[in-house]
């Protein structure tokens, strides 16, 4: 009976919070800054046909460079709606229009349409890497300021040309139509000052339908018959003149700027110590926003993001735009930061025994469109530099 | 008689393991006082299990119904073959100035095992005590601050500590006559303090697995001791019938050889491994060393049943170390004990009746200026004990049960004041265990 009461007393348990005071001189949590300097750009091109968006026009960016960009794109042959393209059908293409855009958005711009004068696949070509467009000969021309999205006669020529490869019935009509029909280009005449988006990607919320750019095909009272969706598209983009940004780090959701960024501390400094969090932090350049001119839109950037792999890939965009990003951050914007947590990745660097692999920063996906950023450099003041905030806890503390 | 011996035996084998799960047992809930937070833990005093509810080691107190554990001395004078196992229950009712909380927790005072190798001449001991203990848990709190976070960081650090020294003892006791016992016992001394460090933040990023980060602290080491005892006693004092008993022990320094770990879990490169956390710059090897003690007392029998006792106890505080933390152990101080105790024996009278005469009783009071002091200000406790022993009436078996009260320490100066109360119980098994039965 004594046992009992000794383990029913004994079971009567309040714990509480006494005698903060006694021990509060113990620091067992440290948080430690590093600078990091030891970053490097990697140039590279990203995947620029099958996206989301395609680009065309023409942006004199005084930060990140004269940028141009045709929009490829080629009608489908399929015969979902239509078996027979009529001779009296006629073909138009509607563009609709991202309502983002990139430059003096209050401009319009003229786009004359061409046919693309070599083969090319949307999964191939990549930025920087521009097709040849046939300009001897208009297939259509258009003007856009702000709309939504715009309709454009083709030219008949195109169309029969067109019409013979969708009338074939022979065996080899698809691949005749892909190897010997290169589609078309929307080109910006010079004086553009502004890019336009045209989107590809159909909404994914199923309770609204986002109209993407198709092909239209109409009778002579201009009734429509059929629509044939875009069989491939690409950009053909070239960005030239950029100006010298070695202040900083521009990076370009284009895949053009990768940064390589390595840790030069010493992993002797962590023993004994557990690391339970480190956040790279980049600061944003602040410059481009405020020195943009009059009316001189760009796409925000809204994230970093961090790709690490077990050895150095051979093509380093084409596994980052295939993988999920190990790590990432979005924009403080009321500190204009990028707070990355590396926890994991620092840990393994410092405790694992795997050859050490740089962390590559990307900005934004490659989705098609053009968001750029710009980030301050090593030699900005020392809270405004990339920097490394670990924090661990000393257990001897 | 064999079931009897064979009870004996398996009291002998499972108790003592029933107490090492006790102590080595990490338990969360429990919490002890908050000062055995620092450096090894809070001092026990081992009380021989018929003085401990004069809260009195009983170095000068012999009695034949409980073996002693104080004073190896005292083990020459063995008749019987004894084992006794103490069990306590002790609340701390903590405040300082902020808060207040309320911990139990149950414990595993001692066991031993006392056996005469030649009667009333030559006594042997085993022993399993604990010599310090720790049983807190201790809450921190903080921020982190820094401009790059989105904001402060607020986070609790928690200690849970467990564990203490043990001490494994043997030791002979020799009667060299009536008057004059001396004993010696060798010992060795196991030291485990666990440490539970967690640590939770108010931002969850910093919370790799969503859990609190988590360390475990190990000291582990061991060291040998030397126990002396003198037990000398004079009798018709004042009196035809009086006796007094002067005694002393001295428990020589101890230096423990202690090895100390930190280990954890992380995850690296997808794999969750427990890992050692050592600093390279501080060594994992220590030193601790347990301070030399002298207790000494005195005990006057006015007469078969009653008793007075007066005891001394000084442990050398100043000189005991604890390397893996030089700031705790610069709160060590010299460390001085005083009780006085009065026991009524009416059960020895054969003529008294009455339900009341079949017990002893005892009652004590004890005043220690403590081993540790916070920026000058000693943790004294003063306590108040009384006991009842139950004496069996067809052997020398006995159980004691005792109560105890009081206050350690003090809410000024930011330190913690305790109120303390206890209950202890023990059993006290005699037996002729080896001699030969002459009648059946």
């Amino acid at each position: 009976m004594v046992l009992i009461l000794f383990f029913s007393l004994a079971s009567c348990d309040n714990e509480g919070v006494v005698g903060s005071e006694l021990t509060g001189g113990e620091e067992r949590v440290e948080t430690t800054t590093y600078p990091v300097d030891n970053i490097s750009i990697e140039s590279d091109n990203g995947f620029a046909g099958l996206l989301e968006y395609s680009a065309m026009g023409i942006v004199n960016d005084p930060v990140y460079g004269t940028v141009t960009s045709s929009s490829l794109l080629k009608p489908s042959i399929a015969q979902n709606e239509i078996e027979d393209f009529s001779d009296t059908f006629a073909l138009s293409l509607v563009l609709n229009f991202n309502p983002e855009r990139y430059g003096d958005t209050t401009s319009t711009s003229q786009y004359n349409i061409y046919e693309i004068n070599e083969r090319w696949r949307g999964r191939e070509i990549q930025y920087n890497d521009p097709v040849s467009i046939d300009e001897s000969t208009l297939i259509g021309s258009f003007q856009v300021t702000d709309e939504d999205s715009v309709s454009v006669p083709i030219s008949t020529t195109y169309t029969d040309r067109f019409r013979q490869f969708f009338n074939d019935t022979t065996a080899l009509r698809d691949s005749l139509y892909r190897f010997e029909f290169p589609g078309i280009a929307i080109v910006p005449a010079q004086q553009n000052n502004k890019i336009d988006f045209l989107r590809y990607q159909e909404s994914i919320d199923d309770t609204s339908s986002t109209l993407v750019t198709r092909f239209l095909v109409e009778n002579m009272q201009d009734s429509l018959i059929a629509t044939l969706p875009v069989l491939d598209h690409a950009n053909s983009m070239s960005r030239t003149n950029v100006p010298d940004n070695s202040d900083g780090f521009v990076l370009h959701n284009t895949m053009e700027n990768i940064l390589n960024v390595n840790f030069d501390f010493a992993t002797e400094e962590f023993e004994g110590k557990e690391i339970i969090n480190a956040q790279l932090i980049f600061n944003v350049d602040a410059g481009p926003q405020a020195t943009a001119p009059l009316r001189f839109r760009r796409l925000n950037n809204e994230f970093l993001r961090g790709h690490t792999f077990d050895t150095k890939p051979f093509s380093l965009h084409s596994e980052i735009f295939a993988r999920q990003a190990a790590v990432g951050s979005t924009l403080d914007e009321e500190d204009n930061l990028y707070r990355i947590t590396v926890t994991q990745y620092i840990i393994n660097r410092i405790y694992g025994e795997l050859e050490t692999t740089p962390l590559y920063i990307t900005n934004q996906g490659n989705n098609g469109l053009y968001v750029s950023t710009k980030l301050l450099g090593t030699d900005a003041a020392d809270n405004m530099r990339p920097r490394l905030i670990i924090t661990t806890i000393n257990p001897e503390n | 008689m064999y079931l009897r011996a064979l009870s004996f035996f398996v009291l002998l084998i499972l108790l003592p393991l029933s107490g090492f799960s006790q102590i080595i047992e990490e338990n969360l809930s429990r919490s002890g006082s908050i000062y055995s937070g620092f450096g090894l833990g809070m001092p026990v005093d081992i009380h021989s299990s018929n003085t401990n509810g004069m809260g009195l080691s009983g170095v000068a107190t012999y009695s034949p119904f409980a073996p002693s554990i104080s004073n190896p001395a005292q083990w020459g004078k063995s008749e019987f073959s004894q084992g006794q196992l103490t069990l306590g229950l002790t609340n701390y009712r903590t405040s300082d100035r902020f808060a207040s909380a309320q911990n139990s927790r149950f414990t595993f005072e001692s066991f031993q095992f006392v056996f005469p190798l030649l009667r009333n001449e030559l006594g042997a001991s085993i022993s399993f005590t604990p010599f310090t203990r720790a049983d807190f848990a201790r809450v921190n709190q903080g921020v982190l601050e820094n401009s790059d976070f989105i904001a402060p960081v607020e986070y609790l650090t928690t200690t849970v500590g467990a564990g203490g020294i043990n001490r494994f003892e043997f030791g002979l006791g020799y009667q060299f006559s009536k008057n004059i016992s001396v004993g010696y016992a060798a010992s060795a001394y196991l030291s485990t303090l666990t440490e539970e460090l967690s640590t939770s933040f108010s931002d969850l990023g910093f919370q790799r697995t969503g859990q609190p980060a988590v360390i475990d602290k190990e000291i582990k080491g061991s060291g040998f001791g030397n126990r002396f005892g003198l037990y000398t006693q004079a009798e018709q004092i004042l009196s035809s019938n009086d006796r007094i008993s002067v005694s002393a022990t001295v428990n020589l320094p101890i230096n423990i050889s202690a090895e100390r770990s930190f280990e954890t879990f992380r995850v690296v490169e997808g794999f969750n491994e427990r890992v050692e956390l050592n600093n390279p710059a501080s060594s994992t090897n220590g030193t601790i060393k347990l301070p030399l003690e002298f207790n000494g007392g005195v005990t006057y029998y006015l007469n078969p049943f009653h008793s007075f006792s007066a005891e001394y106890l000084f442990q050398n505080w100043n000189e005991a170390e604890f390397s893996y933390n030089l700031t705790e152990q610069g709160l060590y101080k010299d460390r001085s004990k005083v009780g006085v105790g009065y026991q009524y024996q009416p059960f020895m009278n054969q003529q008294s009746s009455g339900f009341f005469s079949n017990f002893r009783y005892s009652i004590g009071a004890t005043y220690d200026d403590g081993h540790l002091t916070f920026a000058g200000q000693d943790i004294e406790t003063t306590m108040l004990h009384a006991g009842l022993t139950i004496p069996s009436q067809r052997n020398r078996s006995s159980i004691d049960i005792s109560f105890n009260y009081g206050v350690r320490g003090t809410e000024s100066n930011s330190l913690v004041k305790e109120n303390i109360w206890g209950f202890k119980l023990s059993l006290n098994l005699a037996e002729f265990m080896f001699l030969q039965q002459r009648f059946q």
